[in-house]
C-alpha cells in the first residue's frame, strides 16, 4: 500500500535583506517525485548540500513545499488542520543526539510526545515502559541523558517516537556524530523497527554502506533525484557515486580494483565470489597459491625510549578527573611513551578510552597527577616551565574545531593565535597568511566569515589557526569527523604535505582504521585509560586477535584476509591498508 | 567537571517526603522559611530545629550528604557572622583595636547563623527530594491562576525545565571552548583589562552561536514530536493530592500558628 508520495516537490530557500527584499533564492528541491510503500525501508543518499535533509523535513510537515505536493497516507502536508495527524504518523530523528532530547531523565523524554498528544497518564506509563524495553533502555529510565553514550541517546530518540505508535520514521543522518559502536547500535535498532514492528523507515545518509540495508535507494544531487533502485543496482553505478563525492564501501573498491564483476555488496559476497571463481581469474588463483597461516609480527609494545631529550616523553603518567571525590574517574593510567620529532602517529581506541585526555596532557591543558612529561628533555610541570610556549609548540585542535570560531573573517580567525603570542604584528600577519595558504584556501575567502564556508573549508581554517602558531607537533582530535569523502581525502593530502614538507610531527585520532592504516606509521592504542600498544601500524593491524582484544576492528584487508583463510586462501603478506593493496596490484 | 556536582540535586531514594505532592512541599517549605523571619526569639528557632531534624532523617538521604550541601556557603556564614559580632550594644565584652564585641552581637550572630543553616537545609531538602521536573510541575500548578491574566505559566515552566536539562551540556561545551582557545594562546590568567575583554569574547561568542543553533534544532525536534503552544498536555507523572498531603498541611498550619502565638506569650 502506498504510504507517502511527493509530486513534483519543489522548495526554495529565500534569503531576505533588512528591507524584506528578496536577496537570494536557492532551490533546495527541484521537482522531486518519490513513492514510499508502507513498511518499506528507503534510503536517501547524497552528499552534504544535496537537499536530502530538506526533503526529510517535508515528510513530517516541518516544511511546506513551494511548489508541488507531499501526501502522507492521503493527507496533504499543506493542509494546516492535518499537520498534527501527519506528525503522529511520521516522526523524525535528527543528527545531533544532544539537541533533540527535551527530558531531564530518559523516561520523561520518551513521554514527551505522548504528553503533547494529551494521552492519559496511565497509558503514557505503559507505552513508555514498552518503548524503553524494545529499545533495550529499561535500566536507564531514570538516568539523565547527558550520562548516556551517543548511540544510547539516539535510541532514546527512537524510543520516544516508538512510544507514539508512529507508522514511519524519518532519520536525518542519525549516525553522523557517533563512533562505530554507536553506529552499529543505531543501525540494528532501525532494522529491528522495520522488520519486527513493520515501521516504514526513511534513512537520510551519505554513507553507502548504511544505505545498503534499505530495500530501495534514491540518490540525490543538487536537489534532484538522479538515480533510484535497489542497492545492487545503485552499486553497479559505482563511478557515478564516486563522481558525486560519496565514499564507496571497501568491498566495492576491492572489487573495482581487480575488475571483479559480481554482485559485490559486501565482504560475504566477495568471499563467495572468490570461492566460486578462484580458478578462473588469474589474480585470484594467486591467492589460492599462498597456503598456510602466517602472522604478522606479534609484538605488544615495541616502544623503547631512545632519547628522552628529544620530542615528547611520557614517564609513567596518570590522570584522574575529580581526584579524591566520590566521582573520581581514572582517565589515563601509568602511561610511558616517547614521541620523536617527525613521526606520523595515530591515537586510537574506543570512545572513553582516554584519547582526548592524553591529547590534553600532551600540550599542558591538563596537568599530570602522577609521573612526568618531558618536552625536549624538560619537565613541563616544573614551576617555571613556560606553559604558554609549550601550547604553541604543541598545537591541538579539538573535535569539531569550527565550533570555536568567533571572528568576523577567515583571516582574523587564523591570525588570532599568533597575535596572542606577543610577536610583532607583521610577523603575526605573515604567519596567518602562510598557514591559510598551506591549508590551500583560495584567497577570495580570506575576508568572508568563517561561518559561511563549507564543512571541509571550515575544518581547514580551524587547522590553519593552529598551524599559524608554528607548532612543532600537531595534535588533531578526530580531524575527519563529519567531513564527506572528498573533503576527507583532501585533508589527508594536506596533512601528508605538512608532515613531509614542513617536517611536523603529527598525531591524529580517528575511528576509521582504514584511514589510519593509510596515513600513520605508528599507532598508540588505548583501552580504558591504559596503553595497549605503541608501535608499527602494520604489525598492530596485522595481529587481528590483539586488535579485537583492544576493542577495535582491524582494516578491511586484514579482516577479509582473516575470513579468506577459513577457505584456504589468503592475501599476500603485508597487505594491511587499501594503499598496500593498490601497490600490490600495480606490481602484478 | 562541574557537571558532577550534586549539591542540592535530586537524590533518588524512596521516602515519604519523595512521595509528597510537589505543591505541598513547595508551600510547606515557603511557609517554614517565612516563619524563620517572624521574630528573633530563641523559642522560634528551637521549634524550627525540632521540626526540621526529624524531616532530615525521614528523607532517607544520608545526613552527611545533606550537611555537605552547606559547605559552599560556609565562607558567607563566617563573614556575616564576624560582621554581626560587632553589632552595637551596651554590654561590651571584648574590645579589639577600637572594635567592640558585644553580648547583643554574639546573640545576633547565633540567630543569623541558625537561621541561615535552617534555610539552606530546608531548601536542599526540597530539591533533594523532588526532581526538577516535578518542582516545575508543582510551580506551574500553583501559579495556574496567573494564566487568567495571560501569564504563559506553562511555557515558562517548560523553559525552566529545558534550561535545567541543558545546563550540564552547556557547561561541558564551555569547558571545551575554553580549552580550545587556550590552545590558541589565550592566557586566562592575565590581569590586563583589554585582554580580559577579548577572552570573554573568545569563549562567549562561540558558546552563544552554538546555543542559538541548539535552540533552533531543539525547537524543530519538539515540533516534530507534536508539541504546539497553547494546547492542553498531560503528564507522565500527574500531580496527585493525597491523604499524606492533607496531613502535612494540617501539621504546617499548627506549626505556623504556634510560631505566631509565641509573640503574645
Amino acid at each position: 500500500m502506498l504510504f507517502a508520495k511527493t509530486k513534483k516537490l519543489t522548495f526554495d530557500y529565500i534569503e531576505r535583506n533588512e528591507n524584506e527584499e528578496i536577496e537570494k533564492i536557492t532551490t533546495a528541491l527541484n521537482e522531486v517525485d518519490i513513492d514510499i510503500e508502507e513498511g518499506e525501508f528507503i534510503a536517501i543518499l547524497g552528499k552534504n548540500g544535496s537537499g536530502k535533509s530538506t526533503l526529510a523535513r517535508h515528510l513530517n510537515a516541518l516544511l511546506q513545499p513551494t511548489q508541488g505536493s507531499v501526501l502522507i497516507n492521503g493527507k496533504d502536508t499543506k493542509d494546516q488542520n492535518k499537520i498534527l495527524a501527519i506528525r503522529k504518523e511520521v516522526s523524525m530523528v535528527f543528527q545531533n543526539p544532544d539537541n533533540q532530547i527535551v527530558g531531564v531523565t530518559v523516561e520523561e523524554d520518551v513521554a514527551f510526545g505522548l504528553e503533547n498528544l494529551a494521552v492519559e497518564s496511565k497509558k503514557i506509563r505503559e507505552k513508555v515502559d514498552k518503548a524503553l524495553f524494545n529499545m533495550q533502555l529499561s535500566e536507564y529510565a531514570q538516568t539523565a541523558p547527558n550520562r548516556l553514550s551517543g548511540g544510547q541517546k539516539q535510541r532514546v530518540a527512537l524510543a520516544g517516537v516508538l512510544a507514539m505508535n508512529t507508522k514511519c520514521i524519518v532519520l536525518d543522518e542519525p549516525t553522523a556524530m557517533l563512533d562505530p559502536n554507536g553506529r552499529q547500535e543505531v543501525m540494528e535498532a532501525i532494522s529491528y523497527l522495520n522488520q519486527k514492528k513493520n515501521i516504514t523507515i526513511i534513512l537520510i545518509t551519505h554513507n553507502i554502506e548504511e544505505a545498503m540495508r534499505a530495500d530501495k535507494i534514491h540518490v540525490m544531487k543538487e536537489g534532484k533525484i538522479v538515480l533510484s533502485g535497489t542497492p545492487n543496482m545503485i552499486l553497479s553505478k559505482s563511478e557515478l557515486m564516486e563522481e558525486m563525492g560519496l565514499a564507496l564501501p571497501y568491498a566495492v573498491r576491492f572489487a573495482k580494483m581487480f575488475q571483479i564483476k559480481a554482485p559485490n555488496l559486501d565482504e560475504n559476497d566477495l568471499i563467495q565470489y572468490f570461492i566460486r571463481e578462484k580458478n578462473k581469474n588469474p589474480i585470484l588463483s594467486q591467492l589460492n597459491a599462498l597456503e598456510g597461516k602466517e602472522k604478522l609480527k606479534d609484538s605488544k609494545n615495541e616502544s623503547k625510549v631512545t632519547d628522552p631529550s628529544k620530542g615528547l616523553y611520557f614517564d609513567k603518567v596518570s590522570f584522574s578527573y575529580q581526584p579524591g571525590t566520590g566521582f573520581e574517574k581514572k582517565a589515563v593510567k601509568n602511561i610511558s611513551l616517547s614521541i620523536l620529532p617527525g613521526e606520523k602517529i595515530a591515537l586510537i581506541g574506543q570512545s572513553g578510552s582516554g584519547k582526548s585526555t592524553l591529547f590534553q596532557l600532551m600540550n599542558g591543558l591538563l596537568k599530570t597527577q602522577e609521573g612526568t612529561i618531558y618536552y625536549n628533555g624538560e619537565d613541563i610541570s616544573a614551576k617555571n616551565y613556560p606553559i604558554k610556549e609549550l601550547r604553541c609548540n604543541i598545537g591541538l585542535t579539538f573535535q569539531y574545531p569550527e565550533k570555536q570560531f568567533f571572528m568576523d573573517t577567515v583571516y582574523d580567525e587564523v591570525a588570532f593565535g599568533p597575535k596572542n603570542l606577543g610577536i610583532s604584528k607583521i610577523e603575526a600577519q605573515k604567519r596567518a597568511y602562510d598557514a591559510i595558504e598551506i591549508m590551500g584556501l583560495p584567497s577570495d575567502l580570506y575576508d568572508i566569515s568563517p561561518l559561511h564556508l563549507s564543512g571541509g573549508q571550515k575544518r581547514s581554517v580551524a587547522i590553519a589557526s593552529i598551524l599559524a602558531m608554528k607548532p612543532e607537533i600537531l595534535l588533531l582530535d578526530e580531524p575527519t569527523a563529519g567531513l564527506d569523502a572528498a573533503a576527507k581525502k583532501q585533508l589527508f593530502e594536506k596533512l601528508d604535505m605538512i608532515h613531509k614538507k614542513w617536517k611536523k610531527t603529527i598525531i591524529i585520532s580517528s575511528h576509521n582504521m582504514d584511514d589510519i592504516a593509510n596515513f600513520a606509521d605508528k599507532v598508540i592504542v588505548m583501552k580504558q585509560g591504559e596503553l595497549m600498544y605503541f608501535g608499527d601500524t602494520k604489525s598492530f593491524f596485522g595481529n587481528i586477535d590483539f586488535v579485537k582484544e583492544c576493542g577495535l576492528k582491524s582494516t578491511f584487508c586484514v579482516e577479509l584476509n582473516h575470513r579468506l583463510q577459513e577457505y584456504g586462501m589468503k592475501l599476500p603478506k603485508g597487505i594491511v591498508s587499501m594503499n598496500d593493496l593498490q601497490k600490490w596490484k600495480d606490481e602484478l | 567537571m562541574i557537571k558532577d556536582i550534586t549539591l542540592g540535586q535530586y537524590y533518588p531514594v524512596d521516602s515519604v517526603l519523595h512521595e509528597l505532592d510537589p505543591r505541598t512541599k513547595l508551600i510547606a517549605a515557603l511557609l517554614y522559611m517565612m516563619t524563620l523571619f517572624c521574630w528573633q526569639d530563641i523559642r522560634v528557632y528551637l521549634l524550627a530545629v525540632l521540626v526540621l531534624i526529624p524531616l532530615l532523617f525521614i528523607s532517607n538521604i544520608p545526613i552527611n550528604y545533606q550537611l555537605r550541601g552547606l559547605k559552599p556557603v560556609v565562607p558567607i556564614m563566617i563573614f556575616t557572622g564576624i560582621l554581626n559580632l560587632f553589632h552595637e550594644g551596651e554590654q561590651v565584652l571584648v574590645s579589639i583595636l577600637g572594635l567592640k564585641i558585644t553580648k547583643e552581637g554574639i546573640v545576633l550572630t547565633l540567630y543569623v547563623t541558625i537561621r541561615f543553616v535552617l534555610l539552606m537545609l530546608c531548601a536542599a531538602l526540597l530539591t533533594n527530594t523532588t526532581t526538577p521536573t516535578r518542582l516545575m510541575d508543582g510551580l506551574e500548578s500553583i501559579l495556574k491562576p496567573l494564566k487568567k491574566i495571560k501569564v504563559p505559566v506553562h511555557e515558562m515552566a517548560l523553559m525552566m525545565s529545558i534550561a535545567l536539562r541543558f545546563i550540564p551540556t552547556l557547561v561541558e561545551e564551555m569547558d571545551v571552548i575554553t580549552k580550545a582557545q587556550m590552545a590558541r594562546g589565550v592566557d586566562f590568567q592575565t590581569k590586563k583589562l583589554s585582554k580580559k575583554v577579548k577572552q570573554v569574547y573568545a569563549v562567549f561568542v562561540p558558546l552563544f552561536l552554538s546555543t542559538i543553533r541548539r535552540s533552533r534544532e531543539l525547537a524543530e525536534a519538539m515540533e516534530a514530536r507534536c508539541y504546539a503552544v497553547g494546547v492542553e498536555r498531560t503528564k507522565l507523572y500527574p500531580l496527585k493530592f493525597r491523604k499524606k498531603d492533607v496531613m502535612v498541611f494540617i501539621f504546617i498550619i499548627i506549626y505556623v500558628a504556634a510560631i505566631l502565638m509565641m509573640k503574645s506569650i
